[in-house]
């Protein structure tokens, strides 16, 4: 076997490691009151320290997020809010 | 189905971007099929080609591997309250194939209370198999296709306006996550202005603010 398909086995085995590691952790610490409200706000600060990466990392994108997150507050649903947001990126895009 | 589609035309796009690296590299279809199948994370894939470059030795491509996709812990984990999967296959296939954007698609379902783990399987799955087909038609497609065609249309903006339109709904009735998400905010900033990876800062200012969120409810 050659190192290269090592690499990629090894990269398979870590990933999806992780991911069944994350259930298993959840499984098991669901039961103390304090973990589950810790994991029923893990999914909401993912979202919040995912945004504010990409703003540091990208400052362009914070035009689009600023849209998408206002249209979201005013509007019902999911989807224009984000077709809003993309529209904004591609908008800036091309005037740049 | 339907919920995937908006992150599918992502998927098939970064799919052709990681495809054509791919090539560039010197990977095999084999082992490009296999990483795309089975790795299932972009970010990874395109580092780990430093290993094909030679500029990456086998232990350090493994390690910028975990670090980079360390924040897959935390999308399995924030899935299970929602899911509660008891059903040892279904648990199997959604872990396998969740990632980032059939993470997205779960946290729209579970605004709507539609998550279910059927959903979750098939959203995944969907999304792998629209990855793997982007990847396989940049590695023989190539010549065709280059980055640029995507950069105009700016796919790769989805799924951070799909995550941007998701924050004020969460919010909606659940008023107490601000201040964790407050806090997990603040620290991802100051761990990415510290230079750490991205995965690795997005998994430690979510644990940050999801331990705030655990001692904010003893109170």
């Amino acid at each position: 076997m050659s190192s290269e398909l090592i690499l990629v086995i090894g990269m398979a085995v870590t990933t999806t490691g992780l991911r069944y590691a994350g259930f298993g952790l959840a499984r098991f610490i669901d039961r103390y009151p304090r973990a589950k409200q810790a994991l029923s706000a893990s999914g909401f600060c993912l979202m919040v320290s995912y945004l504010a990466i990409q703003v540091e990392a990208a400052p362009q994108v914070s035009l689009p997020i600023a849209v998408s997150l206002v249209a979201s507050y005013v509007i019902r649903g999911i989807f224009l809010p984000l077709l809003l947001g993309w529209g904004t990126h591609v908008l800036l895009l091309n005037l740049s | 189905m339907v919920a995937a589609s908006p992150f599918a035309a992502n998927a098939l796009a970064f799919g052709a971007v990681v495809g054509v690296a791919s090539r560039q590299v010197g990977q095999s279809s084999m082992e490009l099929f296999l990483s795309a199948f089975a790795v299932n994370a972009a970010t990874s894939q395109l580092a780990a080609f430093e290993y094909w470059r030679g500029t990456l030795s086998l232990g350090s491509a493994l390690l910028v591997t975990a670090l980079l996709n360390a924040k897959h812990l935390l999308y399995a984990a924030s899935l299970w309250p929602q899911i509660r999967v008891r059903n040892f296959r279904q648990l199997s296939l959604i872990g396998f194939a969740i990632t980032d954007s059939s993470w997205i698609c779960c946290q729209l379902a579970a605004q709507r209370g539609k998550l279910t783990p059927e959903f979750a399987i098939a959203n995944s799955w969907a999304l792998l198999s629209v990855w793997v087909l982007g990847c396989a038609a940049g590695f023989h497609l190539g010549t065709v296709i280059r980055p640029d065609h995507f950069h105009a249309i700016g796919l790769s903006v989805i799924a951070i306006v799909s995550i941007a339109a998701l924050v004020p709904k969460a919010l909606k009735g659940s008023r107490h996550l601000l201040f964790p998400g407050m806090v997990a905010a603040a620290c991802a900033t100051i761990l990415t202005a510290l230079k750490m990876g991205v995965g690795l800062s997005i998994l430690l200012a979510s644990m940050i603010g999801a331990t705030a969120a655990a001692f904010r409810h003893v109170e």
